[in-house]
């Protein structure tokens, strides 16, 4: 009878080690197989992958939920025809102020949004100059002077000097807004001016600052 | 009157040369395709344009140590500074236009980012504030300059005039008018009249004096002159205005154009007294993609002129470009009734008024700085 030269210490099964790692290696896979959308993952199974709040906000991302109170809104207005507006430093200061103004919003219980509006007569210009400044909730253009993007930012409480580049910060309040609620349920306040800044200079010296705002308007007790 | 000149404004004046379509008046020159008249490379102001000193001895000249001579440097003055960085709305400046002084011990500051006026004892207390942002009669959407006459203040905003009454209770609006011939800049109040720099190919003269209602009473003051009429127009609405109430004098001064001229309400010439050392800016003529244009140039740039209100008009200029690190800011004090003056030095100095200093700065951000020199009592 031959005697067996396999011995215990020898066998073909991996330990354990070999398969916790080989374990490991095919969830990472799988999963970023199914973040890039190569293998489907589960209906409903909502995957963010992410690093903390405080680490993240060098791009201002927009969350599409009805807001419903006050609002401190950011208007960027540029124009794909103007210099200035379209100077290299120009996007990243705006992206700067966006984050900046939504983290202030955030600290004083405010929602936010940030509107881009660009002072074109040819639409897909204007809207090719804005994508240059990153994420808006929302964008204004076409009709150059006369459209209603600087109609809207030039008029009433909101009058001031016609010129680009230049940032708008106010606050308003929205009542009664929310998800398949038609237009009829909103109600809108008058809208108060918290800064007006004109210029690359201006912005810049702006930011540099702080964004400082005045207090009592932008308080959510006013 | 206070004045921080900004690319925009080159822009505008750029743009205004550029949209005037008028029938060319002389063929020995190029035409554009607006029909203007340009003459490329021709540098303004042309010297026919600079009048001469009368009488002929007057001038203003730079003292020689004047980059080491501070004019707030040497005065002895206790200080109080309006505008905080960030506070409530009243606190805080957005930006400071223009500000101005009556006999009343009153400061009026206009602010043109949130289209108010901002009323202050010298003290520096708040008193209150009217005006506000829109388009209405009262309402500012970019309001330039502000000029008080006693109790009459004017709101002066491109081609429009709001006209407020000072009463006890707080500042009513009396009037709003529009004229269309109104430049950026050059305003001044006295005897309840508005004294204002404008000009159109339909205007013979510059500076009107109009009434609490608009109504034009009188004008003088001879426009630029250039075959370019683009030219003509675009230098002849740009200038520095102030009014001596007390000796009933009207200081003008245009754009670019080193001569200060002293005029009576009626429009005589009292005096006149060249800047003997300021450098007027290049304004070069040219043809921009088809059209009559002005090269602004970044050198001199006339930027202040007020009456305190006593004896004295003040005239600061700029002697480079318009950063804060390559200017010099050169003041002078010029006697009202004989144009005599002196050089005071550099610094920043915005309206002077009995023993008050008013200084407005943007940096770091927007402030006023009452000086109150202690000698002055």
């Amino acid at each position: 009878m031959a005697q067996s030269h396999i011995s215990p210490e020898r066998s073909l099964v991996p330990p354990w080690w070999v398969w916790i790692g080989l374990g490991t290696i095919s969830f990472f896979l799988f999963l970023g197989l199914g973040i890039f959308g190569i293998v489907p993952v589960p209906v409903g199974l909502d995957l963010d992958i992410a690093w903390s709040h405080e680490t993240r906000t060098t791009q201002y991302i927009p969350t599409y939920v009805p807001n419903n109170g006050k609002e401190l809104v950011f208007v960027y207005i540029g124009s794909s025809t103007c210099g200035f507006s379209n100077d290299e430093s120009l996007p990243a200061l705006i992206e700067r102020v966006k984050v900046e103004l939504h983290r202030k919003a955030q600290a004083h219980g405010l929602d936010f949004s940030a509107v881009g509006v660009a002072i074109d007569w040819h639409v897909p210009h204007g809207i090719k100059h804005l994508e240059k400044f990153g994420l808006f909730n929302e964008i204004m253009t076409g009709e150059n002077w006369q459209g209603t993007g600087a109609r809207q930012h030039f008029g009433g409480s909101l009058s001031g000097e016609s010129s680009t580049p230049q940032v708008l910060a106010y606050v308003r309040s929205i009542q009664g807004g929310g998800v398949e609620r038609s237009d009829q349920y909103y109600h809108e306040s008058d809208k108060h001016l918290l800064a007006r800044k004109i210029g690359l200079d201006g912005i810049s010296q702006w930011a540099e600052l702080g964004l400082p705002m005045p207090t009592d308007i932008l308080s959510l007790d006013s | 009157m206070l004045k921080t000149p900004t690319p925009g404004i080159c822009l505008l004046l750029l743009a205004l040369a550029s949209s005037i379509q008028l029938s060319a008046q002389d063929r020995g020159r190029i035409i554009d395709r607006n029909g203007v008249s340009v003459s490329p490379g021709t540098r303004h102001p042309t010297p026919e344009n600079i009048p001469e000193a009368c009488p002929p001895d007057l001038a203003l000249r730079e003292s020689r140590n004047a980059s080491e001579r501070v004019f707030l440097g040497g005065i002895d003055a206790d200080s109080v500074v309006l505008g905080v960085l960030e506070g409530k709305h009243h606190e805080m400046f957005g930006y400071i236009a223009d500000v101005a002084t009556d006999g009343l011990e009153t400061l009026y500051v206009l602010d043109s980012e949130y289209n108010e006026v901002r009323v202050f004892d010298y003290s520096g207390n708040f008193l209150g504030s009217f005006g506000s942002p829109g388009r209405g009669p009262g309402e500012f959407r970019s309001p330039q300059e502000i000029a008080v006459s006693g109790r009459t203040v004017f709101v002066v905003e491109y081609l429009q005039v709001h006209v407020f009454e000072r009463q006890e209770s707080g500042f009513l609006l009396t009037d709003s008018f529009k004229k269309d011939f109104m430049g950026f800049r050059g305003n001044c109040a006295m005897n309840g009249h508005l004294y204002t720099v404008g000009y159109s190919p339909e205007e013979e003269h510059v500076v009107h004096k109009l009434t609490v209602d608009g109504i034009s009473e009188a004008s003088f003051a001879e426009p630029y002159s250039s075959a370019n009429t683009a030219v003509q127009t675009v230098i002849s609405s740009d200038g520095l205005l102030a009014c001596s109430e007390k000796h009933r004098i009207v200081g003008v001064i245009m754009d670019n154009v080193p001569t200060l001229t002293a005029y009576t309400e009626d429009g005589v010439v009292a005096w006149r007294t060249r800047l003997t050392d300021f450098r007027p800016r290049v304004m070069e003529e040219l043809i921009d993609e088809g059209r009559a244009a002005i090269l602004q140039g970044r050198e001199g740039y006339l930027h202040t002129l007020f009456s305190d209100g006593a004896d004295h008009f003040y005239l600061g200029y700029y002697t480079a470009g318009y950063d804060e690190d390559d200017y010099a800011n050169h003041i002078f004090r010029i006697d009202v009734r004989t144009g005599k003056g002196e050089h005071l030095g550099t610094g920043n100095v915005a309206a002077v008024n009995g023993g008050s200093i008013f200084v407005a700065s943007h940096h770091p951000y927007p402030r006023i700085i009452i000086y109150k020199r202690k000698d002055a009592d």
